[in-house]
């Protein structure tokens, strides 16, 4: 049997609370809010994707970034990749 | 600690470097050493630049905040006597009348290179550590795509120290555009840089 690993929103959340750059919005984010309105610019989502890279052993490409879209979606895309 | 400056900007006063028309992460490196050091708490206790983070260039005069600042185009932390003082940097108004020599070609033309790392058998002489590890970041992300290359950010677990020799080890590449690397001096890992390319800032 496969071993199927879940990551929530919350892991995800915990993780980027290593970025400084996204530890100051991640207070005010919501699990479904788009990325692009939190404001950030294309430096904290390099710094996202290589601190997810990182922890997880994973090469992400740009296509994936695009299913990257919020925390929840993050999440998801995570919880795909890790099957 | 630094309560006295939490309010105003401390201006860093920074000069331009070589030819560049913005203001050089060495300059702002070297700067916040020095606040960080004019602020030690004890002659015995450690003072240094922890983290020091880039998100635009900065084209005048740069103050540090110790409060959060909506326009800071930069972001840095200094340990002091073990605890953390996080700090914004704020592009002012001020022109920067004042330009250095800066020839680089010094550390790259000593710089070991090999596939993945970039090092150094022996400290070069005339520039700091900085300048030293930054010289060897711009090697190693040269291997990846020509550039041009700009510093980021560096992620300190110990102070620089001068004189040590120094060596950087690609970590990762993101998205073709960042590269993540391990920051070696004498042999010991202490810490992490990274460089983007410049179309993507």
């Amino acid at each position: 049997m496969k071993n199927v690993k879940t990551i929530s929103p919350d892991q995800v959340r915990e993780l980027m609370y290593a970025v400084p750059s996204w530890a100051r919005v991640l207070p005010n984010l919501a699990d479904d809010t788009p990325f692009p309105d939190s404001g950030m610019d294309s430096l904290a989502l390099l710094e996202l994707v290589s601190e997810l890279q990182r922890v997880y052993g994973l090469e992400i490409s740009d296509d994936d970034v695009e299913k990257m879209s919020s925390l929840a979606g993050t999440a998801l895309y995570l919880s795909e990749r890790m099957k | 600690m630094l309560a006295h400056v939490a309010g105003p900007g401390v201006t860093l006063d920074v000069p331009f470097r070589g030819q560049r028309d913005y203001v050089h992460s060495t300059d702002l490196y070297a700067s916040l050493e020095k606040l960080a050091e004019r602020n030690r708490v004890s002659k015995s206790s450690q003072a240094y630049v922890k983290r020091l983070t880039l998100r635009k260039k900065a084209h005048r005069q740069v103050s540090a905040y110790f409060l959060p600042h909506s326009d800071a185009f930069g972001t840095f932390s200094l340990s002091m006597a073990g605890q953390k003082v996080e700090g914004w940097l704020v592009e002012t108004c001020v022109p920067i009348t004042r330009q250095v020599a800066f020839d680089e070609s010094g550390i790259a033309l000593k710089a070991v290179v090999e596939p993945g790392r970039a090092f150094l058998r022996e400290a070069v002489k005339g520039f700091s550590s900085f300048e030293q590890a930054i010289v060897l970041l711009k090697v190693l992300c040269a291997q990846h795509d020509i550039g041009p290359w700009l510093f980021t950010n560096i992620a300190l677990d110990r102070p620089l120290v001068e004189d040590a020799l120094l060596g950087v080890s690609r970590m990762q590449t993101v998205l073709d555009r960042l590269i993540d690397a391990r920051l070696f001096q004498n042999g010991q890992e202490s810490g992490r840089l990274q460089m983007v390319l410049a179309r993507t800032r």
